[in-house]
This record gives C-alpha cells, structure tokens and sequence, in this order.
C-alpha cells in the first residue's frame, strides 16, 4: 500500500492504471504478491529498453499472442520471465516463416530429384524390358528335373564349354579389380559411381538387375575384404592383436555368410505344382503322421479333423495319431473320429524315434508329416503328390510354415501383420532359392516323402537333435530329389514366449552343427558343390552367435581399453566399410525387400546371439548329442511382464556400451585431436550397437493377450440366425478354434449372451455352429462357439482352417522395404524398449530415473516453441 | 421387355412374397417392374400396401368390360403393379381363361407395354403349374418349393423343361432333411437349380405385416440380400437370352 502511493506520486495516472493493470494480469495469473510486483517490474524495463510498439516487435508479440500460448495457457512460474525472454529472442532471430520457405524448397527440390530418377527408371526399364526379363533369363535351370541329372545329362558339352570360357574371362578381372589398390581420389570417385549405379538399378524390375546389384555388391565386398587382410593386420600389442583378429574373424563369417547368401537367393524357383493325372486310381497311397508328445487334446484335435478332411480318394488316406505320452484321451479322441493311433513302449530318440516306429507299422506310398498344431488345409495332398508320380527320383516336397498366432517378435513389439517376419525370409525366399539347386531340406513339418527312400536310408536320422535336416541331407546323398512349393497349405501356432523361441533356435543352432561335425556337407559324397554350399550356408548362419557379440563388444575395445582394432586411418574406413555395408544393405534390400525388412536381421541375430553362442561352440567341439528339448506349444501369457532372466545378457550389453558411450564423451573432452574422428565414428557405432539391443529389450517384454486362443484374420461372407427366427448376412472377420469375430450390417441387432446360430457358407454347401454372443459393440461382434463334436468341429475346419487358399495372402499387406524408415521404425521400437526397461525397473532405481525425468521435463521447459501452424499471421509476405 | 413368371410347385411355398421381394430388387437394380398377379386370391398387392378388401383389378376389369390396364398402381416411378380384382364364385371359374385376353389386346397397347417395361414378373397360382400359356409365353420359369420329400415328389411329376427353373424358399440349414435334399436337387437339376436359395427368415413375414417388400422393411436382413442376390441372377440370364 505504501509502495502503491509511492508509485503514484511518481507516475503519471496513465501509467498508474496501466501498472495496476498489469498488476492485476499476473495475480489473476496465480503468482504471489512479491513475484507480480517482480514481473511489473520486468515489463516496465522491457518496455522503456526495448521499443516494444516497433513493427518487428508488433510482429512478434501479435494480436493473438499466439506465440506464446504455451506460457500464457498455464500459472505463472518462477522461471518465466527467462522463457518469455529466449521465444522472444528465437522468434526474432529464427523467422519462422523463412525457415517454411525453405524447407518447402527444399522437399520440392528432392521431389524433383526423385521424379528425375523414378522417369529414367522407367524409361530404362522400358527400353530394356526384353533384355531384363527375357525368356531366356527366366528359363529354369537343368537341376529341376532329378532323373535327368541321374542320367548323367544335366549339362551338356556346350554349357559347360560355355561355363568354363565365362569363368575364364571373367575370373582374372574380377581378381583384378578386387585386389587394385587406388588412392583416396580414385577410391572416392568409384565408390561414388558404384553407389549411384545401384540407387539407378535397384528400382527395375525383372532378374536382371538383382544380378547386377549382386554383382556390384561382391566386387565391393572382396575388395573391403582383401583389404582388411592386406593393410589393417599391423599389430605392436598383443591386446591390439587380440581383438583385431577376432574382428576380423566375425568380418570374414560375415561376407561369407553373404557371399553365400546371394547364391542361395539369387535365382529363386518359383516352381508351380505338378498336376496330378485325370485316373484317381493311380493316386498312390498317403499315410499322414501327427506325432504328439505333451501338447493338450485341443492343440492337436483341430490338426486331425482338418487331415481327415482332406480332400483324397477315400480309402488311400490314412491319418496316424503317434502319441509319445500314450494318453488315453487321444485314444478315445482317435477311435471316435476314426484317425489311427500309434503309441510306443519307450521315448528313445524322441521325434525321429516315433516317426520310426510308425514306418514300421504302415504301409502307405507316401509319408506326409505336420506337427501336432500346423492344421493342413483341403489342397494339400494334390498340390504336392503330383511331382512324385511324375520324378521317380523326388523324395521330398516341402511348403512353407505359415504361423497364424504371432511369434514373440510381433507380439511384443506389436507388429503382427504390419512387418514380415522372421519365418518369411526362410520360406518365402531361401527354401526357394535352394531349390533351384536341388537343396531344400526338410523342416519336419508341412511335407511329403517318399517311404521307398526314407526306408533306404535307414528311416528318420536319429543322430542329432534337428534330424529334418539330417535325413534331408541322406537323403540327397543317397541321390534323391528334393522339391519346394512356396504355396502354404498349413498354418501353424507360433512360439508363445520369447524363452520358448529361443530354445527352440537354440536347439536347431546345437542340431546343424551336430550335423557339421559327424555328417559334414562339405565332404562326403553325393552332394553338388551348389548344395554343399546351401548347406552350408544353413550352419554358418547358427554359427553367427560368436560374431554378433563380437560386433557388439568391438567399439568397446577401444572406447575403454584403448585398444586399436583396425589398423588404418578413419578415411579408410569410411572409404571402404562404408561402401560395403550401403550395398550390401542396398542390394539385399532389393532381393529380400519383401520378406525382410532392412536392419531386421540384426534384430534377430542380437536376441539369439549370447544364447546359441555357446551351444554352438561346444557343438563344434563335442559333438555328442544334446537333450531334446521339446518346443511348448500353444501355452499363453496372461498379463504383461519383463523377462529379466532372458533379458539379463542384453542388459549387460547395454550396460557396457553405454559405459563406452561415456568413455567417449570423456575420451572426446580429454583426447589427442587427430583421434577426434576415430572417437566419433566408434561413437556412432555404439549408438547403432545400443539400437538393436533396445529392440532386443523390447522384444523381452512379453504382453498379455486377453484371448486364450489367436484368431486368423479374414473377410468371408456368413449368416447369423438369431433366436426369434432373423436371419442376417454378416462378414466373418476372424476366427478361432473355439470363437469367432463378425461384423454385423447394422449395430443393435445383438445383446450379450444372446444365443445364436453362425452360417458358414463353404463349397455350395451351409455349415451351422451354435454360439453366444460374449461381446457386442457397435456393429461388430464377439462369439463364443459352443463346444462341437467331431463331426460338427470337422464341418467348422473345413469352413475355415482348411480352406484351399486360406493362406494364399501370408506375403501380403506389407509395406515395402525403406531402409532409412525401417531403421527410424527401430529406433522408437528401441526407445519403448528402454521406456519398457525403465517401467518395470527396481524401485531405487525408478526414483533416479523420475528424477532424471523431471529434471530433463523441467530443463526442455525453457526451449523455445515454434508457432502453431494455425496462427499463420507470420505468412505476412516478405520481401 | 421380358417376362418371368413365378408359380408354385404348389401352395403355400411362398410364391407371391418371393416374387414382390424380388420385383422390389430388380427396381433397386435400374429395371423397370411391372408386377402381374393372375391369381384369384389377389395377395400380391397386400405387399406393397392394399387392402385385403380391395376389388380394382385386371380380372374385375376385363370381366366388367373396362380396360385392363387401368387397373394398375404406380408405387414408385418404374415399380408398378397389377392386382388381379375381386371376382365372386362363377366370375372365378373363368379366371383360368382370362390371361388369353390380355395378349388379345391390340398391338398399339402392347408396344406401349414395351416401351415402359423392361421387366414383367407373373404370379401364377400353383394349380396351373402345369398347363399354362403364361408359362410357355415367358422368358424364365421360376417355380418356388419348399425342400421336403412331398415336393421331391411332386416335381418328380411334372414334365422335363430346359426353361423351367427351381427355387428353393424358406430354407432352414438347421434341417438334414432340407440341406440333403437341396444336395439332391443339386446333382439331379444341375444348372435347373436356383443357386441361390431364399433362406427362411421371419423378416418376410414381419414384412407381409407391414405391408411393405421385404427390400424395404428391413434391408439389411438375409432374405433382403437373398432377393437380391436372385434379381440380379434374372437380370444377367435375360440379358444373355438376347
């Protein structure tokens, strides 16, 4: 009171009135007394400094004020005037509007750019459309027919006169140019132009330019590679020598994993199902084997009505039920819906052992194999059989896994039907590129074999824990065929938890080297060189435990020990791991673009990496044979969880790289200079390394499912009665074992449990199940089917499950493959990984993170806002 | 302009519901419907709101010497329909005979018919299943039955015709009896057999009650789609009869 009078002997009444008025704004805007008194003080020096009514301030502080709206929408804070002060200060010196422009040029200037690209593309792609995707480059090569290499003409004297001159030119200049050293200008300008040359190619379509890309992709690879042996192997210390030869160990099981990959997947198959004669007669006879161990009743029943289903001559189908935990409910399950039932006195040898068992005692032509709960859809049989009619010689079709509940990857990281995953590069891409030469192995499931060749060898392998790829193996030495058809006829239930997952990799990983220590592929005979080297390619691929850790753990050797790694100045790296890592991403994103997405691979290799590691070596060293562990199937997660126990290597590996991460700030600020570089590059490593084991935390989230059953996604017309006699269309659009979701075509029609009877239309014919409605919402429903029997839940997999082409669509619907997206994508799937990490944390630790937290909350408070899009009055136009 | 008539294999299938929800789906398909009920119980403009003690008709017309085809009602711009009128007892023993007369009319009347139709549907009573001009003067037969062993039977009796198609209505897949007689008919009729079935719903009958077409009462029920479903089966197989 007494200060109020003071200022009104001083003041002018304007400037009185508007002081209290001021006065009155910031107590209305919740600051105490002294603060207001504060902030009037304050605006009366902004305003007696600083010309606030000039045009450029007029601008900024606007009519609306909406430049400041998020200051002025909340009370005041003892920070403020210093916020208000650095908006003004950005928005004088940033110009909002100038910085639009020029981005808008800037997108324009690159829409431009990548039209030029896309129009040469298509012209190039036009002109030489014949040339890219000729007949003759489509033509198939000599391996598919078995009986004609059996016979000994697979090549003729001319190919192979051919062959030889090709490999004679072409080698001493592909050594040439891998081993030509250049100097930095040089080696600059031919990176540069071969990268140019692949974002020109990789958008053409046809063959042709995939070989090229590969081409390219190879001469940059040896050369990297030839390199890294001849100039960066120097080392003084023994620590140095250590880690560089580890490495470059993992560098070199890299390119050869990759070298082989693009033979495997260079020339994929394609190959169309043989059709089978008109005569059903001469159909041979199947036994159909459905080997059960301790999965429940209601895993296995919906994979024995839909084989009973299937559509083949009466009488020559049998369905064998080889229950290994001998219960008496499959018995009585199997004598009531008319399947065989198969139990043996012991356990030995698990899986191979039962299906041996079973050889025994049938008699059938052809064998066909599905796990207890890969349900076989109508067409199996008759797509696959006709091949064996026709080559005397083929032991074995095989079709893809398609799973239909998500695996552990989708559903932890909630990507189920948005992404590929990890199944479809196997069984979309490289069982199809093995197949073209002559070496797709068997999966143990999903398959067809001939008994003949199966009883040749010796019945199922029983030496090693994976014994499909075994007995694949005999089989082709033994001389046999093998045959891949990439048209799913099955689905199966995915692993249900990342553990169960990786027990089962690692069991498949403990399995091919097994069989690369006691049945090696590369020596021996029978085998051609292509399957030697397919074969090959399989075991590599689970010995790449030990060089993914090492790759993890390499920026660390010289982050914190200081240890140099790679002998050579940072502009070599750059000039020569660049080049080969953007090529190889770039070209194998154009061949497995659609089953893979870039960076994924890394993803998977890093969650497995610390577990098959081991396995795998003392695989390679004693090869004795490891327990069967047997994959759960169709358990569920109730609720969300963090699976420390498997998470634990992942969080060591953060934990040390972010150790380095420090070290290299520290390294950074205390360092020599010329070093500055090297630091940063190592750095950068680190970010990408902390990346993908984000992703792998993530991954060990596992989220609940409400549902206890998964539900195949679909768009089939049915009909639904309800009680008082209405009848109405609807459209099925999912469906499981024991419960359906439909779309009514109009809300209000249901009420919870509501009884009623779901029309499936099927084959001209209609399929009636009683339900009950468990959810109504809007026009969409939930129904809980009533419990059927046999000849009922046989109706209801023929309707669904085993429709022909129930899953002609596994490769649709996805994106296509960008790199720099899929690797942003991993980044935000990495920081709700850590975000994850940091939820489920101990509580000490919870509380220095939601300090961190807050602190950070409250330091980004001072950062300047841009101005909403909406209060576009800055659009004033400018000069 | 063409014909379809639609009759019963014998009573009580459901012939004149049938064909008013179908006349109603070809209008909703662009057709231009005349609807011609010849039977004497006169049911068929109950459907789109008559009264049951309506006489105006084509029957009560020509036996009154007046012209027919004021008889008819417009229910909506290309839907029209032609009551068959009230007739006593002895007016009613000629009613087999009446039909001849409307093909006698004059040739200026019947190209106006052409020119403003483009679809007319029959509704024959079941008794003349068999002999009939109007079946042998249309373009498609649809005869209507109900899949249980007594009309097995009955078609059985009637005379093979490459024209006549069947039609199975209230349809229950609840039943064996009917779902194995509809696979019968299926191997025994081959392409005779409507595809399409016309499901037992009780929206039709709540229709009926409302005196609207089922298409209009509630169309979002699976007898509605089921008509609709047949109405477009007529219009593709008129037109490839051209």
């Amino acid at each position: 009171m007494i200060a109020a009078r003071g200022y009104a002997a001083l003041l002018t009444p304007l400037a009185q009135s508007a002081l209290s008025r001021d006065y009155r704004y910031f107590r209305e805007r919740q600051a105490s007394e002294p603060a207001a008194c504060l902030y009037v003080a304050c605006l009366v020096l902004a305003r007696s400094l600083l010309r606030l009514e000039s045009p450029a301030w007029q601008q900024i502080l606007g009519p609306e004020r909406a430049a400041f709206d998020h200051l002025n929408r909340r009370a005041l804070r003892p920070g403020d005037p210093l916020r208000y002060a650095i908006q003004a200060l950005w928005l004088l010196c940033v110009r909002p509007a100038a910085w639009a422009r020029l981005s808008r040029r800037l997108a324009r200037f690159a829409a431009m750019l990548d039209g030029g690209l896309r129009r040469g593309q298509s012209w190039l792609a036009a002109r030489y459309a014949g040339f890219m995707d000729s007949h003759a480059v489509r033509q198939a090569t000599p391996w598919q027919d078995a009986s004609a290499r059996a016979a000994g003409h697979s090549l003729t004297v001319a190919r192979r006169a051919a062959m030889v001159a090709g490999l004679a030119l072409s080698a001493p200049l592909a050594a040439w140019c891998i081993t030509q050293p250049l100097n930095w200008n040089s080696l600059f300008i031919f990176v540069l132009a071969l990268w140019c040359l692949a974002l020109v190619i990789r958008r053409l379509p046809g063959r042709m330019p995939a070989l090229m890309l590969i081409a390219l992709s190879v001469i940059v690879s040896c050369r990297y590679l030839w390199w890294r042996y001849t100039s960066t192997l120097h080392w003084d210390d023994p620590l140095d020598a250590g880690f560089g030869i580890a490495l470059v160990v993992a560098e070199t099981h890299s390119w050869l994993v990759l070298m082989l990959g693009y033979l495997q997947t260079a020339w994929p198959l394609r190959r169309e199902p043989t059709p089978l004669p008109a005569d059903t007669g001469s159909w041979p006879s199947v036994d159909l084997f459905i080997p059960t161990y301790n999965e429940d009743l209601s895993v296995v029943a919906p994979t024995v009505h839909a084989a009973l289903n299937m559509d083949w001559p009466k009488g020559k189908l049998k369905v064998y039920i080889l229950d290994d935990g001998k219960r008496e409910a499959f018995r009585e399950f199997a004598a009531a819906c008319g399947a065989g039932y198969l139990t043996r006195p012991d356990n030995r040898h698990a899986k191979a052992g039962n299906l041996n068992h079973a050889l025994a005692r049938t008699d059938g032509e052809l064998l066909a194999l599905f796990d207890c709960d890969h349900v076989p859809a109508r067409s199996f049989l008759q797509l696959t059989v006709g091949g064996f009619l026709k080559d005397r010689r083929l032991a074995l079709v095989q079709t893809p896994h398609h799973f239909f509940s998500p695996d552990p990857f989708e559903r932890n990281l909630g990507i189920f039907r948005s992404l590929p995953n990890e199944n479809i590069l196997f069984y979309g891409l490289i069982q199809d590129g093995n197949d073209t030469w002559d070496a797709t192995f068997f999966c143990g499931s999903c398959a067809v074999l001939r008994r003949s060749a199966v009883e040749e060898i010796g019945g199922f392998a029983v030496e090693t824990v994976t014994e499909d790829a075994h007995t694949a193996l005999r089989l082709h030495r033994a001389g046999y065929a093998s045959a891949y058809l990439r048209i799913p006829q099955a689905a199966g239930l995915a692993t249900e938890s990342l553990a169960a997952h990786i027990g089962q990799r690692m069991r498949w990983a403990r399995g091919m080297v097994q069989i690369f220590r006691r049945d090696n592929p590369m020596l021996g005979k029978g085998l051609s060189l292509a399957q030697r080297l397919c074969y090959l390619n399989s075991t590599l691929h689970f010995l790449a435990g030990v060089p993914r850790l090492v790759y993890l753990l390499a920026p660390l050797a010289f982050l914190l020990l200081h240890a140099y790694i790679i002998y050579a100045p940072a502009i070599a790296i750059a000039l020569y791991v660049l080049p080969h890592m953007a090529l190889a991403a770039i070209t194998n994103s154009r061949l497995q673009g659609r089953y893979r997405h870039s960076f994924w691979s890394e993803v998977y290799e890093t969650v497995l990496a610390w577990y098959i590691a081991w396995p795998t070596t003392a695989a390679l060293i004693m090869p004795s044979k490891g327990r069967f562990n047997v994959t759960a199937k169709g358990g569920q997660i109730e609720k969300t969880y963090f699976d420390w126990k498997m998470a634990s290597p992942y969080l060591l590996l953060a934990a040390l790289n972010c150790a380095g991460l420090g070290f290299g700030f520290w390294r950074l600020a205390t360092g020599p200079a010329d070093e500055t570089f090297t630091v940063l590059i190592t750095m950068a490593w680190v970010l990408y390394n902390l990346t993908i084991i984000g992703v792998a935390i993530a991954v060990a989230t596992e989220a609940g499912q409400a549902r206890r059953r998964s539900r195949v996604a679909t768009e089939l017309p049915c009909n639904l009665a309800l009680r008082d006699g209405s009848s109405y269309p609807a459209v099925l659009l999912d469906y499981a074992d024991d419960g359906a979701g439909l779309r009514l075509p109009r809300p209000g029609l249901v009420r919870q449990d509501d009884a009623v009877m779901l029309t499936l239309l099927h084959g001209g014919g209609e399929y009636l199940f009683p339900a009950m409605v468990q959810r109504a919402q809007g026009d969409a429903v939930d129904l809980a089917l009533a419990p059927m029997d046999a000849g009922r839940h046989r109706d209801y997999m023929r309707c669904t499950f085993g429709r022909a082409h129930a899953w002609l669509d596994w490769t649709d619907g996805f994106p296509e493959d960008r790199p720099l997206r899929s690797f942003f994508g991993l980044v935000s799937m990495c920081g709700r990984g850590y975000a994850q990490l940091a939820r489920h944390a101990p509580e000490p630790a919870q509380r220095v993170l939601r300090l961190t937290r807050t602190t950070a909350y409250w330091v980004a408070s001072f950062a300047p806002r841009p101005i909403p899009s909406h209060a576009a009055w800055v659009e004033v136009t400018q000069p | 302009m063409k014909s379809i008539v639609f009759c019963g294999v014998r009573g009580g299938t459901g012939t004149t519901s049938t064909m008013a929800a179908i006349g109603q789906a070809l209008h909703a398909l662009d057709e231009k419907v005349l609807m011609i009920d010849l039977a004497p119980s006169n049911l068929l403009n109950l459907h789109f709101g008559g009264s049951p003690t309506e006489t105006k008709g084509w029957a009560r017309a020509l036996v009154d010497g007046r012209p027919w085809h004021e008889a008819a009602t417009e229910l909506q711009s290309g839907l029209h329909v032609l009551p068959f009128g009230l007739l006593n007892q002895t007016e009613r023993l000629r009613a087999p005979q009446l039909p001849r007369l409307l093909w006698q009319s004059d040739a200026a009347r019947m190209a106006a018919l052409r020119a403003q139709y483009s679809v007319v549907l029959f509704d024959l009573p079941s008794t003349e299943v068999t002999n009939s001009s109007v079946m042998l003067r249309s373009d498609l037969q649809i005869v209507t039955t109900e899949a249980d062993p007594a009309s097995c039977a009955l078609l059985a009796k009637l005379p093979p015709d490459k024209r006549r198609h069947y039609l199975i209505t209230r349809y229950d897949p609840v039943s064996r009896v009917q779902r194995d007689i509809r696979l019968l008919w299926q191997s025994r009729l081959g392409p005779n057999l409507l595809p399409q079935v016309m499901h037992r719903d009780a929206s039709m009958v709540e229709a009926l009650c409302s005196k609207a077409p089922v298409g209009r009462y509630r169309p979002e029920s699976l007898a509605a789609q089921d008509a609709q479903h047949i109405a477009a089966w007529c219009q593709s197989r008129l037109r490839s009869l051209e």
